[in-house]
């Protein structure tokens, strides 16, 4: 599969002198591919997206995205991203026009970007807010814009930055489904940010996490969870799941760690010789 | 300071001029800052931060307006901008009337204007020292309001109409009835001068506390 | 919080999630019969006919299901400012006073009929006509409004409840422009992170509204058309009314 992007060691001072790093092991995210960034608040997980994105220049280091080190122009299109707060991200006076916000930008015509923005409220099954205001919708409301509003124009890339985080569970459920569907139907690679572990089986094919300046681990969901080690040096806890799995794993019980509840009940029925259907 | 005066009062050739004026020096200022994104996005940021500013309670029958610091942030050209925004937006529900945005525009626009230019002559000479920072702050601010205070006068004097309609007067008297412009300008000063000495303060306090937690906000070109 | 921000907030509300003849009416004859009504008003001098101009407002203002008290509250401050002018007027004239105090409340009530079925946006395109630039400033302006009053709402709340409001006049006012200067500078932030998403979704320095001024005439605006013939009815009976006075 093809590097999109590959960031090596990569360091950045702030204009009030504060110095944020990001190295140890590389970053690197493939065409299609899911990934997930896990690391507690301030490991720099913001900083390293926003080098991505262009937006910040790293003071050292090496960073390259679809083969060139990024700059906004060359990535128009190409890569899109979610911030955290949306409400800093929605723009257009109602829902239909914040959508429309990029293509009219990347200078589509006026027929290419009705029949792209539709095409979005369709697939978004948004249709009841095409014509609000984006600042009396709810929070889940605005996520799904502000998602629509970023994939518009197709992009290779979708980077989410704590997207999830505020959300209720089903709102969180439906915004995972939505980004599984984009990732299989468009093959879009997606970055997503978070300090929640339980999310991760759903969203990623691979983990990264970083902690003190650097990524200290990458491999797959499951790999970290046979790793709790990973989570308390990363100033994370493992949820109550992984950490009841791998004691039993511990003691010779024949299950595998994971994070996914379904899994785990299966799992410890069948040890109980229970059926579990 | 702006004028609260309602639509009808002010003769249509002064609000005419008024408009006229504000016109041509808006789009020479669109010219100016052609290319300007982020600071544009300043200038809506600050026309915001006025509207909200405006809302806060002081406990005195006074709103701060915060068009000196908009001038000092900004610039002129921006600040130009910026406060035309303000004052439509602030029209469009009767908080001075909507033919009067131009002549209101006038006057706040020279707040920020005289204000950006003293700030930046004494920021040279006082640039070191906080207190001397603030000095600047205070000073600028104030000697603007009053000089727009004069300007306020002077459009009220130009007008014809009778200056009773711009302040809390009761005239209870026989015979005159038309106040004097000596006697408005006598009234309208100490008002405006206690609301200059408040603007002042808030805005040397609000750019103190800028320069020493976000000094970037503050404009290079008082380096 | 008060006054202004609610005042910004309760128009944005009518403007946007109300349904009436005249919020479905186009932007433009929404815009061109405000500024005919508005007009008029200016240039009458009638007592009568202001006074008649102003129960024909307050109807068309209660058809489009807008609150006539809250819209009344609002033009009540111009008309504060107007009779401070009336006053000096009344040895002169009864009639006078009448005319101005009309006038203020009038002409504000026809800029508050205008702008409570007519969203900002919409308004504020017919600025980007002569100048991308003015129209994009007070787009932008208009949505850092509704999301730094949220911000200092809360905080303004919370200051008071840590007894920031509660000490001598000195430190009211330290308090306070501590506060507006936390204020500006958690704006500039929240202004920058928003221009930062901006130029990541392409931004060059203009934002669309779709719904644009180019709408067709039909049957939507005969609520505008309306309201614009009843004013000028008033004002034509009262022309005959007056001459009629003269030739008598």
């Amino acid at each position: 599969m093809r590097e999109i992007v590959k960031v090596n060691c990569i360091k950045h001072r702030y204009a009030d002198a504060t110095e944020v790093s990001v190295c140890g092991l590389s970053f690197v995210i493939h065409e299609g591919e899911r990934v997930a960034i896990l690391g507690a608040n301030g490991s720099g997980k913001t900083t390293m997206l926003l080098h991505i994105l262009g937006i910040l220049e790293p003071t050292e280091g090496e960073i390259t995205v679809f083969g060139e080190p990024p700059t906004k122009s060359s990535l128009h299109g190409k890569v899109a991203m979610v911030f955290q707060n949306v409400d800093e991200q929605i723009i257009g006076p109602t829902v239909w026009d914040d959508i429309a916000f990029s293509p009219l930008n990347y200078g589509h015509k006026p027929d290419e970007v009705k029949n792209m923005v539709d095409e979005m409220i369709r697939e978004l099954e948004i249709q009841h807010l095409t014509n609000r205001v984006p600042h009396y919708l709810s929070g889940g409301e605005k996520k799904k814009v502000a998602i629509a509003g970023a994939v518009v124009t197709h992009p290779k890339l979708l980077i989410l930055d704590e997207a999830l985080t505020g959300l209720d569970t089903r709102s969180q459920m439906e915004t995972i489904e939505l980004l599984n569907r984009l990732n299989k139907k468009r093959g879009m690679a997606i970055a997503i940010t978070t300090h929640e572990s339980r999310i991760i089986p759903r969203v990623a094919d691979v983990v990264y996490v970083i902690s003190e300046g650097g990524i200290i681990f990458r491999g797959t969901p499951l790999e970290l969870f046979q790793k709790p080690e990973v989570f308390r040096k990363a100033g994370l806890e493992p949820s109550p799941l992984i950490e009841l799995l791998k004691t039993l794993k511990n003691q010779g019980f024949e299950v595998e760690v994971s994070d996914d509840l379904e899994e785990a009940k299966r799992q410890i029925l069948k040890l109980c010789k229970i059926d579990s259907s | 300071m702006h004028i609260h005066i309602p639509d009808g009062v002010l003769p249509l050739w002064l609000w005419i001029l008024g408009y006229a004026i504000v016109i041509v020096f808006l789009f020479a200022a669109v010219r100016k800052v052609r290319g300007e994104e982020k600071r544009g996005v300043y200038a809506a940021t600050m026309a915001a931060i006025m509207l909200v500013a405006m809302s806060i309670p002081l406990g005195v029958p006074y709103h701060i307006n915060l068009t000196v610091l908009t001038g000092i942030i900004l610039g002129p050209w921006w600040a130009l901008i910026s406060t035309f925004v303000t004052n439509l937006i602030l029209a469009t529900f009767g908080h001075g009337g909507i033919t009067i945005v131009g002549l209101n525009t006038i006057i706040t626009w020279f707040e920020s204007l005289v204000g950006f230019y003293i700030f930046k002559t004494l920021q040279k000479a006082f640039a070191r020292k906080s207190w001397r920072f603030a000095m600047a702050s205070g000073v600028s601010t104030f000697t603007a309001l009053m000089l727009s205070t004069i300007l306020v006068i002077s459009i009220v004097a130009a007008s014809g109409i009778n200056p009773a309609e711009v302040i809390h007067h009761h005239n209870n008297g026989d015979g005159e009835t038309q106040m004097s412009l000596t006697v408005f300008a006598a009234l309208t000063f100490p008002i405006a001068l206690v609301g200059a000495v408040i603007e002042a303060a808030v805005t040397s306090l609000i750019l103190v506390y800028v320069k020493k937690v976000k000094p970037t906000l503050i404009p290079g070109w008082y380096a | 919080m008060v006054r202004i921000s609610t005042t910004i907030y309760l128009i944005d509300h009518y403007a946007n999630n109300l349904n009436s003849p005249m919020h479905k009416a186009s932007t433009l004859s929404r815009l061109m019969s405000a500024i005919v009504v508005l007009g008029i008003t200016i240039f009458t001098n009638s007592a009568l006919a202001l006074v008649a101009e102003f129960l024909i407002i307050l109807t068309f203002i209660a058809a489009a299901k807008l609150p006539i008290s809250r819209l009344l509250s609002w033009a009540l401050y111009p008309a504060f400012f107007a009779s401070l002018f009336a006053l000096s007027q009344i040895p002169y004239s009864l009639v006078l006073p009448i005319i101005t105090i009309f006038k203020a409340i009038n002409a504000a009530l026809v800029m508050l009929f205008l702008i409570s079925t007519t969203p900002y946006p919409e308004l504020f395109s017919i600025l980007s006509i002569p100048s991308k630039t003015l129209g994009n400033i007070a787009f932008l302006t208009y949505r850092f409004f509704f999301l730094f009053i949220d911000q200092t709402g809360e905080r303004f709340t919370v200051m008071k409840a840590r007894g920031g409001l509660a000490g001598s006049w000195k430190t009211k006012i330290t308090n306070l422009a501590h506060f507006i200067g936390m204020l500006f500078i958690t704006s500039f932030e929240t202004s920058e992170s928003m221009y930062a998403a901006m130029k990541t979704r392409g931004y060059s320095g203009s934002i669309s509204h779709h719904k644009k001024l180019r709408q067709k005439f039909g049957k939507q605006d005969l609520m505008p058309v309306a309201f614009v013939l009843c004013i000028l009815a008033i004002m034509v009976v009262s022309t005959f009314f007056k001459a009629w006075r003269v030739f008598m």
